[in-house]
């Protein structure tokens, strides 16, 4: 690797040399330069590295204090993905995009929602959100999408890492993360 | 059940991939293909995802279901796309293509210049300040990742200060992202507007401004207004002032021609600060065709000046880039400044280039370009020279 890199370093050093003399060098187009400047470096890195998921020893729901005030204050803002959301047929969800925002949501269409911004409960969230989603998509998945890491959840989670030949944690592991492609929420 | 009256934005998404993207504010087409699609959609529905749309290629099986829907050809959209819809409309305004390589957001169709060979006439009397909240948002839905977006109209600093918050938007939502700004730069000769759109900008905004002359007699013919020149030469000098990167861009008309060398000698003096200068072919639609006279032109009889003009400003370590014109009507002193510029989505190439041995390097021609301009003559490069 490391070989490689300093014969790619020694090519590249030579290039400024080709460039200013590429009137003289016909058979060296600008464009041919071009596409190599333009060369730009890639990594092999997984999708998220362990460092990026900072929930990955998050276990469940009933463990976590701070979730428990959760679906009081989600239904009172009228929106999201709380429990009252299932009883509504999807009928009529194109309601939804004009009824109050979820209570965790940005004020301003500006502001990145996976961004910094965000609390780390609400990071949680999203993230769990995520997953659940990526879970149901693969048919392993049947309850509700709220953002809690239920036993359910847990379960299906259970389920992927064993087909997966991964440890049967239930934990949204960076490992796991990966196996479903999910980004880590940051 | 049917959309909103209001125009609402979409970020289109595959069954697979929604779990990857989703996001608690953005909303989402999500494309139905199959009937497994479906069910999997409605289970997501059902358990609580609030922010999904299914994109069908046939209402009937998503209608019976009572699931909102878009129906829309199988091809027609594909994910990372953003769409503008309106409830009662059966157009859908595709915002950003994620398959394009070249992307602009267009600010505004208003424009206080008024170019001869302008590509897209301005319209001033239309109120379309709708267009800025619809780009700030649009800074979500765009798939993060793309290296260059572009923002144009009309003028967009007619925006004023709601330009910055634009810039702001896609600075920190598109990170890593350059962009770039086609502009008059007029309103930046104004010191204390220049200070409040560039202060802290950062160094991720390059800026495109297009110079049509020496003087102002000629500059202001160009673009139709008194007093432009020195608008946007004091524009360019406060670009300069906050360290904003400049690329001048001369559209290459009869009136521009005539003075090329004189306006590339004026760069090197006095504009020497500049990254690069384009020179541009003139697309043919919009004002150019009202003045074909002065815009359909051979550029042969141009040659030995253009390429005169190039070295001028490669003396003064500025770049020349030579834009929208196929490789063979250009003569071969000057290839190797060309670059592929025409957006792809407008770029065309004849049947007769694809035996061409350097269409891999040629930007091919304007869409609309055969049709219109009568001077344009494509031959294929039978040997590499």
């Amino acid at each position: 690797m490391i070989k490689f890199k300093t014969s790619i370093m020694s090519f590249l050093s030579g290039l400024p040399l080709i460039a200013s003399h590429s009137d003289a060098q016909a058979q060296v187009s600008q464009a041919d330069i071009d596409r190599i400047i333009d060369f730009e470096p890639v990594s092999l890195h997984p999708l998220n590295l362990p460092a990026d998921n900072l929930f990955a020893g998050h276990r469940s729901h009933s463990s976590h204090r701070s979730h428990s005030s959760h679906s009081s204050h989600r239904s009172s803002a009228g929106g999201g993905y709380d429990s009252s959301q299932n009883s509504t047929p999807a009928s009529n969800l194109y309601s939804t995009p004009s009824r109050p925002a979820p209570s965790y949501n940005q004020p301003s269409p500006a502001q990145p929602s996976s961004g910094s911004q965000l609390s780390r409960t609400e990071k949680l969230k999203l993230q769990i959100v995520r997953v659940q989603t990526a879970l149901m998509t693969k048919g392993i998945y049947e309850g509700p999408i709220d953002g809690v890491l239920s036993g359910a959840t847990a379960k299906a989670l259970r389920e992927f890492q064993i087909v997966k030949g991964m440890p049967g944690t239930g934990v949204m592991d960076t490992p796991t993360l990966n196996a479903l492609g999910v980004p880590a929420v940051q | 059940m049917s959309l909103p009256k209001e125009r609402l934005l979409f970020r289109v998404e595959s069954i697979e991939g929604i779990g990857r993207a989703w996001e608690p504010d953005l909303r989402f087409l999500i494309r139905c293909t199959t009937f497994e699609n479906l069910s999997t959609f409605r289970n997501l529905c059902g358990s609580g995802l609030y922010n999904l749309t299914a994109l069908v290629p046939d209402a009937a099986q998503a209608s019976r279901d009572g699931l909102e829907n878009v129906v829309a050809d199988d091809n027609a959209l594909e994910s990372g796309d953003v769409v503008a819809l309106t409830g009662g409309s059966s157009a859908a305004h595709v915002l950003f293509r994620a398959s394009d390589d070249h992307h602009t957001v267009f600010l505004t169709g208003q424009c206080d210049n008024h170019c001869l060979m302008c590509s897209q006439p301005p319209r001033n009397s239309v109120d379309d300040a709708y267009l800025i909240d619809e780009a700030i948002a649009l800074s979500r839905y765009i798939p993060t990742g793309q290296s260059v977006i572009g923002f144009s109209g009309g003028e967009p600093l007619l925006l004023g200060s709601q330009l910055r918050k634009v810039l702001d938007a896609y600075r920190d939502n598109q990170q890593g992202t350059f962009l770039e700004v086609l502009t008059n730069g007029r309103r930046l000769a104004d010191h204390s507007f220049a200070h409040l759109l560039l202060g802290q900008l950062g160094d991720r905004v390059s800026w495109m401004i297009p110079l049509y002359g020496h003087a102002d007699f000629l500059h202001d013919f160009v673009v139709q207004r008194h007093g432009a020149f020195d608008e946007t030469l004091a524009g360019i000098l406060n670009l300069q002032e906050f360290g904003q990167p400049v690329q001048l861009r001369v559209v290459l008309i009869e009136p521009v021609l005539e003075e090329i060398e004189e306006i590339c000698r004026f760069v090197s003096m006095n504009l020497p600060f500049v990254q690069s200068m384009a020179f541009m072919g003139c697309e043919p639609v919009g004002f150019a065709l009202a003045n074909r006279r002065i815009c359909d032109l051979d550029l042969k009889p141009y040659f030995p000046a253009l390429l005169r003009a190039t070295r001028i400003i490669e003396r003064a370590g500025v770049r020349p880039i030579i834009m929208n014109i196929p490789l063979c009507c250009l003569p071969g002193d000057l290839h190797h400044l060309a670059a592929r510029s025409i957006s792809d989505w407008k770029q065309r190439y004849d049947d007769e280039c694809t035996e061409c041995k350097k269409n891999r390097d040629c930007g091919g021609y304007f869409a609309w370009q055969r049709s219109n301009w009568s001077r344009i003559r494509i031959t294929p490069f039978k040997e590499m020279p």
